[in-house]
């Protein structure tokens, strides 16, 4: 039995993994249903009961998960909608836990109880990630259109902090919130000290389209200077930048592709389809009626990626 | 000492996963990585609550072709470093002498 720091075993991993393909680490959309309806979420438009019956049951994510795990996979996002929303959400965690997976939780934290947090001390995810997007009742409820919304988020976090686990909380900067996100970030920090526990945070401008196309999104989206002038406000976000940038630089020099989706990641969706990506899902491989073996290694490889394209031509990407 | 019959189950707080026949488990607490060789990943991937110690030892024997004795010297040493780690626990309901 040999010891290494976590860091250096990172570098080793991705060192021993260099070019090969091996699906280490996979983000897993649990369903797209939310009991909010935040203005700019992607998934929400499949938040119908008619789409809601198609997704994945429990036994098929069970053995979906178990060949995720005999493939090699070490890391899992459990993401949606809201995960929290599905009633066996504990069921499925308690089998991520069973299966050794090193396992992050997405949610608005709004479902968060006494029972799961508990659960949670004594088997922690690496981390929980809570979207937090506006600093005042008015603006944050404003985007997740569901009232209460934030004093019951505020509760989740304070459930999470009491208990010492791992916390992040994010922003998505919109045009609403744009001049909160320094002040946000400021809070969450004073919640940190607040609790003695270190709470981490991210800010990204990134929308998306619909899954089902639409892209009235948009207009939410924050203008680029405005996105630069938010960066520019904190020396954490300048730097968080900078890093980003010399990784794509990086990356771009050595023909590597941008992300690591369909090298070393995945994406799974609801209803079972496995994809390059969250943000890449023009081809799907249906793990319902194949394996995850066949769709990483033989569909994946076969799905276009702009970002793989750009890599190749050696041009950051647009 | 391991009684023959004791059944230990993984510590599931501790994520892990067999990479090219290398085990790793992630101390999550200690920000530390545990690498296991290949004995040592076939031990731990036979760790499963329900097989004992004995029959762990003749997994060991038939997987990699070694005296039964041999075997079951290296696979109590290794199962009592995984639980002086915590890395493991003694499943409830089974009797476990001092290891």
């Amino acid at each position: 039995m040999t010891t290494v720091q976590e860091k250096e075993f990172g570098r080793q991993l991705m060192t021993k993994l260099d070019g090969q393909r091996f699906p280490l680490s996979g983000q897993w959309e649990l369903t797209c249903r939310c009991n909010l309806r935040c203005i700019m979420c992607y998934t929400d438009c499949f938040n119908t009961p008619d789409m809601l019956r198609r997704e994945l049951s429990f036994p098929e994510i069970v053995r979906i998960m178990d060949e995720i795990q005999e493939a090699g996979c070490l890391e899992l996002t459990l993401t949606g909608g809201e995960p929290l929303a599905r009633r066996d959400f504990l069921d499925i965690y308690a089998c991520t836990k069973q299966k050794g997976f090193l396992v992050t939780v997405f949610t608005n934290g709004t479902l968060l109880t006494e029972k799961i947090a508990d659960y949670w001390v004594q088997y922690p995810p690496s981390m929980i990630e809570i979207s937090f997007h506006g600093l005042t009742e008015q603006s944050f409820e404003r985007i997740t259109q569901g009232p209460g919304s934030y004093e019951r988020c505020l509760e989740g976090i304070r459930l999470i902090l009491r208990r010492r686990l791992p916390l992040t909380l994010k922003t998505t900067g919109m045009t609403l919130n744009r001049n909160e996100v320094v002040r946000i970030k400021e809070y969450v920090a004073a919640l940190g000290c607040e609790y003695s526990s270190k709470v981490q945070y991210k800010f990204g401008s990134d929308i998306r389209p619909r899954l089902d196309g639409s892209e009235d999104v948009y207009e939410h989206q924050l203008p680029e200077q405005d996105v630069i002038a938010i960066e520019q406000a904190d020396l954490e976000f300048r730097a968080e930048r900078g890093r980003q940038n010399r990784q794509v630089i990086e990356r771009v020099q050595q023909g590597r592709s941008l992300c690591g989706g369909g090298q070393h990641k995945f994406h799974i969706d609801a209803y079972g389809q496995l994809q390059l990506c969250s943000n890449n899902r023009r081809r799907s491989y249906d793990l319902r009626h194949g394996s995850f073996q066949e769709g990483f290694y033989k569909a994946l490889p076969q799905f276009p990626c702009p970002a793989r394209t750009n890599a190749m031509l050696n041009v950051p990407p647009s | 000492m391991l009684e023959v019959d004791t059944r230990l189950a993984k510590n599931e707080k501790i994520p892990w996963r067999l990479i090219e026949e290398e085990a790793v488990l992630l101390d999550l607490e200690e920000g530390e990585v545990l690498r296991l060789n290949q004995v040592g990943a076939e031990i731990w991937n036979a760790i499963d609550g329900t097989r004992t110690v004995e029959e762990i030892v003749s997994h060991i024997c038939r997987t990699f072709e070694v005296s039964h004795r041999t075997a079951s010297r290296d696979v109590r040493r290794f199962l009592k470093q995984l639980l002086r780690h915590e890395l493991v626990q003694e499943r409830l309901g089974v009797s476990m002498a001092s290891a």
